[in-house]
């Protein structure tokens, strides 16, 4: 068998992942590892909540302090998803993968449809809690998005998610439209996220559930969107302050405070 | 042909040099590289693993270069801004794009781009295949987004018909960005009477243009402490001096420390006859006009290069250094038909 250059990696990637060893010590403290089988699917749902309800694009929500908002587009990068075990024992299942609210099919067909729902295959066990990062890690961030298959989530064909060379891919893509006293939605609402100092990793999430093999667990995790504009990175109000694109300065602040306190957001 | 090795000897030491780190860098080149021509004292150029020099990647990267295809109002194509008569420059100080000239840097030469591992003014992006989505996309510039650049070739038979034959798949973003690419890297220019006369013929340069590239290489003049090695560049990114409160930040915008303000990449001085207006934002119109920038040891930004320590010139000695540079235009390279589409 001949490998390309570029398929090459893709299959030592997936032969980590296929064969990935777990290890144990016995009374003797020798290490015995034997080979994990990835035949277990985790069903992971990143489930968006306004107002106790679930997110839907185009709709109109009044936020805690009033003003209304409309959210047209809204999408990010989860980065390390990593399943704990009660020893803390950590598997990393997945790299990286693109959250999308948006649930309409895309225009062109042969493109996949990227969703907040992720089917992963993992090792059948019984774990504790769940992590993951927000963003891309800097070593896939300087890669180049048009080397990638378009049904991978860092490829250019995801439309959106990268800025350029210089700043590379956006972690997140929240846009729409806010009534902020006017009576009408006609104050643009972008929040583009990203660059490396904006990396940060989302609390470990606990919550006991068991992987089986040739089996299909399923796993929400919660988002809370409100919590976007009101947490403990600070307060940020769509009247005054509706648009960061992470340049320097106040912006870069602001998406700071955006980002901490989209880390907090995420629950079970 | 190399009775005169001795009056080249450091250019060729460097050259060497470089020729023996490149053979141990690069992906050896097939036998047979009808495109890819180089001169005997050019190093081979690196390829991306991921795309390798092929003939057939060239032609289609060629085709996509000269297509306005590849911008908003199918009005521009990249040759817009980067002309083949004006060693793939701009005659203008700063090129206007789909949108008008909203843009506010200079177009640069793309001769011997293929060496190059700074690309822009300020010198961020790491390869020809992930700088060319920012011309293709800004709005200063062609402003289309690749995606859509791949779905008007799709629509286009011809196209089609080339994306299968050289990457056996539809037009996509891959195959655009690796043609392309693979395009610019043959623009190789070396060439000119200054390289006839490194390759050892004598009489290549007359004796004005000897005094002036003897002028160039002194310490007096220092310009090669920057300008240096066979692209005539060092490769770095220096603060010139230009204005002594710049509008452009330069590398600063990309590193977003102060101590970058005004840094911005040597260019190479090859072609430098047909590639003004010069400097990153083109506000020299001429040759004299940048000795005299030099000449007068720049403008004293607080960051600018200690080289800057300025020098006199007599009207002689000046229009050597002149004769010199001009001595640098590849006429070969700016008439190759092989460049054209």
């Amino acid at each position: 068998m001949k490998f390309s250059p570029l398929k090459f990696p893709i299959v030592l990637v997936m032969s980590v992942l296929l064969f990935a060893v777990s290890c144990s010590k016995d009374d003797d403290e020798t290490v015995e590892c034997t080979p994990d089988v990835w035949d277990s699917s985790l069903k992971i749902s990143v489930a968006a909540d306004v107002n106790g309800s679930a997110l839907a694009l185009g709709s109109e929500y009044t936020l805690n302090d009033g003003n209304k908002l409309r959210l047209d587009r809204f999408k990010f990068f989860l980065s390390n998803i990593t399943l704990v075990k009660a020893d803390g024992s950590e598997t990393m299942v997945k790299d990286v993968m693109l959250v999308d609210y948006d649930l309409t099919p895309p225009t062109n067909p042969a493109l996949p449809n990227w969703t907040n729902e992720f089917t992963l295959e993992v090792p059948a066990g019984e774990f504790t809690a769940i992590k993951f990062d927000l963003g891309v890690q800097k070593e896939l961030n300087e890669t180049d998005p048009a080397a990638y298959a378009s049904d991978h989530p860092l490829s250019i064909t995801t439309g959106n998610m990268y800025w350029s060379w210089a700043t590379m891919y956006k972690f997140v893509v929240l846009e729409g439209k806010a009534d902020v006293g006017s009576g009408s939605f006609d104050e643009s609402v972008v929040f583009h996220t990203g660059t490396d100092p904006l990396y940060r990793s989302v609390s470990s999430i606990s919550g006991d559930f068991t992987t089986q093999s040739g089996g299909t667990t399923n796993l929400s995790i919660s988002l809370d969107v409100e919590s976007l504009f009101e947490g403990p990175g600070g307060s940020i109000s769509i009247a005054t302050s509706p648009t960061s694109h992470s340049q320097q300065g106040a912006k870069f602040e602001l998406a700071k405070t955006f980002t901490e306190n989209m880390v907090e957001a995420f629950g079970k | 042909m190399f009775n005169s090795l001795v009056k080249a000897r450091k250019p060729l030491l460097f050259l060497g040099l470089l020729l023996v780190l490149g053979i141990a860098r690069c992906t050896l080149l097939p036998d047979s590289n009808p495109s890819l021509v180089l001169p005997e004292h050019f190093p081979n150029p690196i390829f991306p693993t991921d795309n390798p020099f092929m003939e057939e990647r060239v032609a289609l990267g060629k085709k996509l270069f000269f297509d306005p295809i590849l911008s908003r109002d199918s009005s521009m194509s990249c040759a817009f801004c980067h002309r083949p008569e004006l060693a793939f420059s701009d005659h203008v100080a700063i090129s206007s794009g789909v949108n008008g000239p909203t843009g506010f840097r200079n177009s640069p030469s793309l001769a011997n781009v293929a060496y190059d591992s700074l690309l822009f003014w300020d010198g961020g992006a790491p390869s020809l295949e992930l700088q060319m989505l920012a011309p293709m996309e800004s709005e200063d510039e062609l402003h289309l987004d690749i995606n859509e650049v791949v779905a008007r070739l799709k629509q286009e038979p011809e196209y089609s018909a080339l994306f299968q034959k050289v990457f056996g798949k539809d037009p996509d973003p891959f195959g655009v960005t690796r043609s392309i690419a693979s395009f610019q890297r043959t623009l190789i220019s070396g060439d000119s009477p200054y390289d006839k006369y490194v390759l050892g013929e004598e009489s290549a340069l007359n004796a004005a243009e000897k005094r002036g590239l003897a002028l160039f290489e002194s310490d007096r003049l220092a310009c090669s402490s920057c300008h240096s090695g066979f692209r005539f560049s060092n490769g770095l990114l220096e603060n010139n001096g230009l204005h002594a409160v710049p509008k452009d930040r330069g590398r600063a915008r990309i590193t977003h420390d102060s101590a970058d303000v005004g840094f911005f990449k040597v260019p190479s001085l090859r072609n430098i006859a047909v590639t003004g207006p010069y400097m990153h934002d083109g506000s020299l119109h001429s040759l004299k006009g940048v000795i005299a920038h030099y000449a007068k040891g720049g403008n004293h930004h607080s960051l600018q290069s200690p080289k800057l320590s300025g020098f006199e010139l007599s009207d002689k000695e000046e229009a050597d250094l002149l004769a010199f540079l001009k001595s640098l235009t590849d006429k070969t390279f700016i008439n190759n038909p092989a460049h054209r589409p």
